[in-house]
């Protein structure tokens, strides 16, 4: 009788004692002049680094609180909801995180990212060089990938809640010379990716045998194919190489002791509930040493809504309308149009409202993000303190388009990241900012991106 | 016209990879400078963006006439080819091809399948088709579960396997033979040995050694990247005649070649013009170039993804891409002018389309001839409501202004990095109208906004869904409808005249046959390709302007035996 043939499907692997070699070195990223005077090398504490993107900026004059320590009774309208906040659809209700958060108010993204509506470009520090919308040099998230990754084996994940694929709108994590990083826009696939079936195996898997026999199989054929190739093929095919040692290291990941294999997730879904689903999967996946850098991406700049849930009252309720439209309060082709018959003044308090309402919104989505990293318990406190969590979007104030005064949120204790204040950075591009959030996690640089980093962040 | 339908394959009718609409642009702006045109500009990667050359005639943002050789030194100077990445198969390609390796009836399910990014609606850009452990776990996977049903399914196992798996030779005949497919040339008995050897070794039981065999191939580089060294490895090489069949199956077929394609190439087949023109015409004959072209409509065209804005609308809007995708084959692949879709005085629809645009009922073949009269007269793709509906939420002036030229001038505008910082400003308590106006009079604005506001204002009586509203009256804008790029008189009054005036442009094949490269070659044309780009661009005016004509024509240009790698960035 015939044995059956066992599952394909991946799974939680045990342990091996030898990793197979890849046969080629890992790509380290171009730093050239931005290269750090000292990579300290990781130490025994685990950092993590988590990057949320949500479209469409604000209304800066309604986030940015005054520097110095954060007011629980005095903070800007948008920012209301760091003290919690009630129940709404999928979400459950928040705790107050804002001894957990720094706002930094007035960075400059206008050298980075020249076009409007472009989130490719939200977590770059460079400006584009082939055009302006694929990031010239690593992400940041990319660059502190390979510095934060320890023994995990996943480098990092780079998840979308956009269907959408173009390179501008649906991408933004970008290793070096402007390549979109994968991107998982499934949680089922994300599910699957991590923690496989599920269920752990003891002893030797003859479905893992096989695999490995396979890559091996596969690594050595093209290590006969890079032979005839030409340099610029050659390290075209690096790609290659490095992803079967990335899978290798993937397929015999062991979710650590003490890490609860969750629930699979549901398939299909809107931004909302798909990026909820990622959080949840990724936290976890963080607590269960599977990785150490995330980003998300909520959604691209035109897709996400609020049909299904209750923002603002009555006039300034934000039904149907698009994120988008609603960014663009009154004088804007693209915006609610539902305001045009009214008194300007009377229409402008309402769209000023409905932006405040859907900035409170990606707000709580962050504090969820927060609270979810501050509930998983580690040794030595929690997942938050090791961490710095980015909330970044690719345009400042949503009207305008204007990438001055972006709205940026940073939670965690990473390196000692002071949080519960606003530091004003005014006028401080993103290669400040970001070279600031690398200090934190040891790695020296005194300059990146051209910016020396911003002083006391 | 073929009886047999396109529709899209696998199940989800909205096509056959997920995909996102048009982004919407915004409020677009300018300066008056526009930034150069391709001359300036290093085109190593993807993404050059084009942009009308100077400020007077019709300017084509294309790479003919932007600087180079003069199109009349063409005929003497030496083939040359921009520079291509090595090329990972497409989404599309990696469906196409595995159908014919497994004898599918179809192409397997695109879910699994890792998505390619998207520039410009195409999915073809080689530079962006880059390789990860999430895309290889993919591979992984999918090889497997279509290894497990190959298997499973006797007809089909018989056709790929061609042997008994109990006969003990049966594993490296299998091997060799659906390696070659794979690996789209012979392979070396080394390679045999070392692939039957892995399978002895790893695989459970001895049919699955035959699986094992399946997912190596297909998960394998020289399986997944189209592999073009040519004569040599670094700098401008002839591609070998393995190679030049697969190019020529890939860009006609989207698939990899056949034993018998591969075999007539290394028996001399493609080596001389005539060789390759008499394989191109057999090819382009069957149906398998429609198959694979139908992808090059939806993409260049940008209808792959729409938004129906309701859930009863998902019918209807599935509708809309098959009845674009219905008149495009009529006019693609008989002896037509392929341009002369532009102006049909006809569709093809389904009864609840017909209903939806307020049209007659259709024939029994769904043909709707338009009723004299009927704001869709003479005005063919351009009242299509796949073209013509919101796929998101912006301004549809601008939208369908830049939809317009981008697709059929291949002009691309972007906005000065000062400008993009003040439009908030400038529009403070300007309504709908006001907005309008300023953006076509503020000098700042209007050198690009008159460029596209005037041809969406042309649209203005198609609501969001596509469907002519006579209730939304564009004059309110008072903004004439034209087409500012056409020379004058450029005004038009219908869609109609919209349409007589594109296909009166000379830019307009041009910038189709710049697609047609990018699609087939996995990039934009730079100004190396300019040779390629006009010598392809007369050939397809001499063969009367048939979409068969345009593929032959770029198939046979000479370059299209080269290849030339980048150049390699120091580390």
């Amino acid at each position: 009788m015939r044995k059956a043939r066992p599952s394909m499907i991946l799974r939680p692997l045990p342990r091996r004692t030898l990793l197979r070699g890849a046969g080629a070195a890992l790509a380290l990223p171009l730093l050239d002049a931005m290269i750090p005077r000292r990579a300290v090398a990781q130490a025994a504490a685990k950092q993590r680094f988590f990057a949320l993107f949500y479209p469409n900026g604000t209304d800066p004059g309604r986030w940015e609180p005054p520097a110095g320590a954060l007011d629980a009774n005095a903070l800007p309208e948008c920012l209301v909801d760091l003290n919690g906040f009630a129940a709404e659809g999928i979400w459950p209700a928040g705790e107050a995180i804002l001894s957990d958060v720094t706002v930094v108010t007035g960075t400059d993204h206008s050298g980075v990212s020249t076009d409007i509506h472009v989130p490719s470009m939200a977590l770059s520090a460079w400006k584009g060089v082939a055009n302006n919308y694929t990031p010239p040099e690593p992400t940041l998230d990319q660059y502190l990938a390979d510095h934060l990754r320890g023994d995990t084996p996943f480098r990092n994940l780079a998840l979308s809640s956009t269907g959408s694929t173009d390179i501008a709108q649906g991408n933004i994590s970008f290793k070096a010379g402007g390549q979109p990083e994968s991107v998982v826009r499934s949680p089922s696939q994300l599910f699957s990716n991590l923690f496989g079936s599920g269920g752990g195996d003891t002893g030797p898997d003859p479905a893992e045998v096989r695999r490995q026999g396979l890559l091996g199989l596969v690594h050595e054929d093209a290590t006969r194919l890079q032979g005839r190739l030409g340099q610029a093929d050659r390290q075209r095919l690096e790609q290659y190489f490095e992803a079967i040692s990335e899978l290798e290291k993937q397929l015999e990941a062991t979710p650590g002791a003490g890490c609860t294999v969750p629930g699979e997730p549901a398939s299909g879904g809107d931004w909302h509930s798909k990026s909820k689903a990622f959080i949840d999967l990724a936290v976890m996946a963080m607590a269960c040493d599977l990785t150490n850098v995330v980003t998300l991406q909520y959604s691209d700049s035109w897709g996400v809504g609020y049909p299904d849930y209750t923002l603002g009252e009555g006039l300034e309720s934000v039904g149907d309308w698009s994120d988008h439209f609603l960014s663009h309060k009154l004088d804007d082709t693209d915006r609610a149009t539902d305001l045009d018959g009214l008194d300007r003044t009377e229409a402008m308090a309402i769209a000023n409202a409905r932006v405040v309402a859907t900035s409170r919104f990606k707000v709580r989505r962050y504090a969820y993000l927060v609270s979810a990293l501050r509930n998983v318990s580690t040794p030595t406190g929690t997942l938050l303190d090791e961490a710095l969590v980015l909330y970044a979007s690719e345009n400042g104030d949503g009207d305008s388009h204007a990438r001055t005064r972006m709205p940026v949120l940073l939670a965690g204790g990473a390196g000692g990241f002071e949080t519960g204040r606003s530091v004003d950075a005014l006028g401080k591009t993103t290669g400040a900012l970001h070279g600031a959030i690398i200090g934190r996690f040891g790695i020296e640089v005194s300059n990146y991106a051209g910016a020396m980093p911003i002083a006391g962040l | 016209m073929s009886s047999r339908s396109l529709r899209t394959f696998g199940a989800p009718a909205a096509g056959i990879l997920l995909a996102t609409g048009l982004a919407s642009a915004g409020l677009l702006g300018c300066s008056d400078t526009l930034p150069t045109g391709v001359d300036g500009v290093a085109t190593g990667s993807g993404g050059t963006t084009n942009v009308p050359g100077g400020s007077g005639g019709a300017g084509t943002g294309s790479v003919v006439g932007a600087g180079g050789t003069a199109p009349e030194d063409c005929a003497t100077a030496t083939a040359d080819t921009g520079a291509t990445v090595l090329r990972r198969l497409s989404a599309l390609e990696y469906q196409l091809t595995t159908q014919d390796l497994l004898a599918l009836p179809e192409p397997p399910d695109p879910a699994d399948i890792p998505l390619d990014n998207e520039r410009l609606g195409f999915r073809t850009f080689a530079e962006y088709q880059t390789m990860s452990a999430d895309n290889l776990r993919a591979y992984l996977d999918k090889a497997g579960a279509l290894a497990t049903a190959l298997l499973a399914d006797a007809a089909r196992r018989d056709t790929v396997i061609g042997c008994a798996t109990a006969e003990p030779t049966c594993l490296a005949d299998f091997v060799a033979r659906f390696g070659k497919l794979a690996y789209r040339r012979p392979l070396e008995q080394l390679e045999v040995d070392a692939i039957t050897g892995a399978a002895a070794e790893f695989a459970i039981d001895a049919d699955d050694q035959f699986a094992f065999v399946i997912e190596a191939l297909l998960s394998s580089s020289q399986f997944l990247y189209r592999v073009e060294v040519g004569n040599q490895p670094d700098g401008l090489s002839q591609l070998t005649q393995h190679e030049l069949a697969s190019k020529l199956s890939f860009a006609l077929w989207g698939r990899g070649p056949s034993a018998e394609q591969l075999d007539a190439a290394a028996a001399g087949a493609l080596d001389t013009a005539e060789g390759l023109r008499t394989a191109a015409t057999t090819m382009l004959a069957d149906e398998r170039s429609q198959i694979f072209f139908q992808q090059f409509f939806r993409q260049w065209l940008g209808y792959q993804t729409l938004k129906p804005p309701n859930a009863e609308d998902v019918a209807v809007f599935a509708d809309m891409q098959v009845e674009t995708d219905r008149v495009l084959q009529e006019f693609a692949w008989g002896s037509s002018a392929v341009l002369g879709a532009l102006s049909a005085n006809h569709t093809y629809v389904s009864p609840e389309l017909a209903t939806y645009y307020g049209l007659p009922a259709p024939a029994a073949d769904g043909r709707v001839d338009f009723p004299p009269g009927n704001p869709r007269e003479n005005s063919g793709l351009l009242t299509h409501a796949s073209l013509l509906s919101a796929k998101s939420d912006g301004d549809l002036i601008a939208i369908r202004g830049n939809w317009l030229l981008r697709t059929f001038l291949c002009e691309e505008i972007e906005i000065p990095a000062a400008l993009a910082d003040t439009i908030g400003e400038l529009l403070v308590g300007l309504d709908r109208v006001g907005i309008v106006e300023a953006r076509n009079t503020r000098s700042d604005c209007a050198n690009c906004h008159s460029t596209i506001d005037p041809i969406g204002i042309g649209f203005g009586s198609f609501d969001r869904t596509g469907i002519f509203n006579p209730e939304e009256d564009p004059s309110i804008f008072g903004i004439a409808a034209a087409l500012p790029l056409a020379p004058e008189p450029n005004t038009f009054d219908s869609v109609a005249g919209l349409s007589t005036l594109l296909a009166s442009l000379p830019a307009v094949p041009v910038c189709l046959a710049e697609r047609a490269f990018l699609y087939v070659n996995g990039r934009e044309p730079e100004n190396v390709d300019h040779c390629a780009v006009s010598g392809i661009t007369e050939d397809f005016s001499a063969a009367g302007q048939t979409f068969p004509g345009l593929l032959q024509a770029v198939v046979e240009d000479p370059a299209f035996r080269l290849r030339r790698p980048p150049e390699v960035v120091p580390p």
